[in-house]
């Protein structure tokens, strides 16, 4: 068993992945090894030995319009019950684009990267592991404050922790974003440093001075990234609906295209009979 | 102030609208993200539910067909996640 563990530990068990990326992803989006990025962990259970190789890699282009990076793994177990017979599997585990990528070509990265991804370790990722300062969310939180919702759950209450915006005034949002940061922070051990600064940020936004988003970013970007603060927000960013998002456009995107809704709905209710009777016998997928 | 040791539940709502115009294959589908971090956040529990399905009052019936079938071979257990972040590090 140690040979075959030993066997799975070198640089050639990455070349049918190393293949299969150069052969999409690189012809567009030239990539390269990222000093550091390449780890391997061993797991011995009851059940299986597993050999995992974790890589990260970046894009050949620094620059803040070009760079992208991405991180992916081989997963090869092995049954205690059949050591002969292994499947190594390889999926995408993260992946960082800097806002000022192009869209159009962060829509074509994506496409090339769909095929692997894998949404359970990129909530892993996104949550546990990426630096707060490698998450989009200058506009999130703005976002978030309007349709999402964080509550704390003890024993005997459940507590809101941020009152949604009144209405759609930078004023609303303002005292809304407030009201996020520092729910949040009642929940740290040391929440002055934050506080001070957040109101620091609201003050100058009122007087004029650089944007909300933007006096946002410093704000998060001062949070220790082992904080649980640091991962509440890292959840309440847009990048935490990422996986949801290749997950449905997986599922669905092929035959029924689709995009975000910003504004008012424009469509009515199933109410076809026939129709009802199929949402019915979906109803263990939909909370209706 | 105590530390961040309670769970922690963070949802996310969104719609999402199709791509065409076209009345005849207009549809929307609501979704909701709840994530959950644990007391001693080395569980992420992450959940994936569908709110609704609607479509554009001149979608035909074949278009509501083919987008339910589409979403009957969704494998939404895949995306219902519990993470033991122990294993991580």
């Amino acid at each position: 068993m140690t040979v075959k563990i030993l066997k799975c530990i070198n640089q050639e068990m990455l070349s049918p992945g190393v293949m299969a990326l150069r052969g999409s992803i690189y012809e567009k989006f030239p990539f390269k090894d990222i000093k550091g990025g390449w780890e391997v962990i061993i797991t011995i259970s009851e059940k299986e030995y597993r050999v995992t190789h974790i890589k990260k890699e970046q894009s050949y282009d620094v620059r803040d319009e070009a760079r992208f990076t991405f991180e992916w793994i081989v997963d090869i177990p092995f049954k205690k019950s059949d050591l002969e017979s292994f499947k190594p599997v390889m999926t995408l585990s993260d992946y960082f684009v800097n806002k000022r990528f192009p869209l159009a070509a962060r829509k074509e990265l994506l496409d090339l990267l769909l095929p692997v991804m894998n949404s359970q370790e990129m909530f892993k990722r996104l949550i546990f592991r990426r630096p707060i300062a490698n998450t989009n969310i200058e506009a999130d939180y703005v976002s978030f404050i309007k349709k999402g919702s964080i509550t704390v759950v003890d024993a005997d209450h459940v507590t809101d922790i941020f009152h949604k915006p009144a209405d759609d005034t930078p004023e609303s949002e303002i005292k809304a974003i407030r009201s996020l940061f520092l729910g949040i922070a009642r929940y740290l051990n040391d929440p002055m440093p934050l506080i001070k600064s957040l109101e620091e940020t609201i003050t100058s936004v009122v007087k004029g001075g650089p944007g909300l988003h933007e006096q946002l970013r410093t704000v998060v970007q001062s949070i220790d990234d082992s904080t649980g603060l640091a991962r509440v927000l890292k959840g309440a960013s847009f990048e935490a609906q990422f996986p949801v998002f290749v997950a449905l456009r997986a599922a669905f995107s092929a035959a029924f295209p689709f995009k975000r809704i910003r504004g008012a709905c424009k469509s009515s209710s199933l109410t076809s009979p026939t129709y009802s009777a199929l949402i019915s016998s979906l109803k263990c997928y939909l909370l209706l | 102030m105590s530390s961040l040791t309670d769970t922690v539940r963070i949802v996310h709502d969104q719609k999402e609208g199709s791509a065409s115009e076209d009345p005849a294959r207009y549809f929307e589908i609501e979704w909701q993200l709840t994530l959950e971090l644990t007391k001693h956040t080395t569980k992420l529990q992450a959940n994936l539910m569908i709110k609704n399905v609607k479509f554009g009052e001149e979608a035909t019936q074949e278009v509501k067909q083919d987008l339910m079938t589409a979403w009957l071979g969704f494998n939404k257990s895949a995306y219902d996640i519990e993470l033991d972040i122990d294993a991580l590090f």
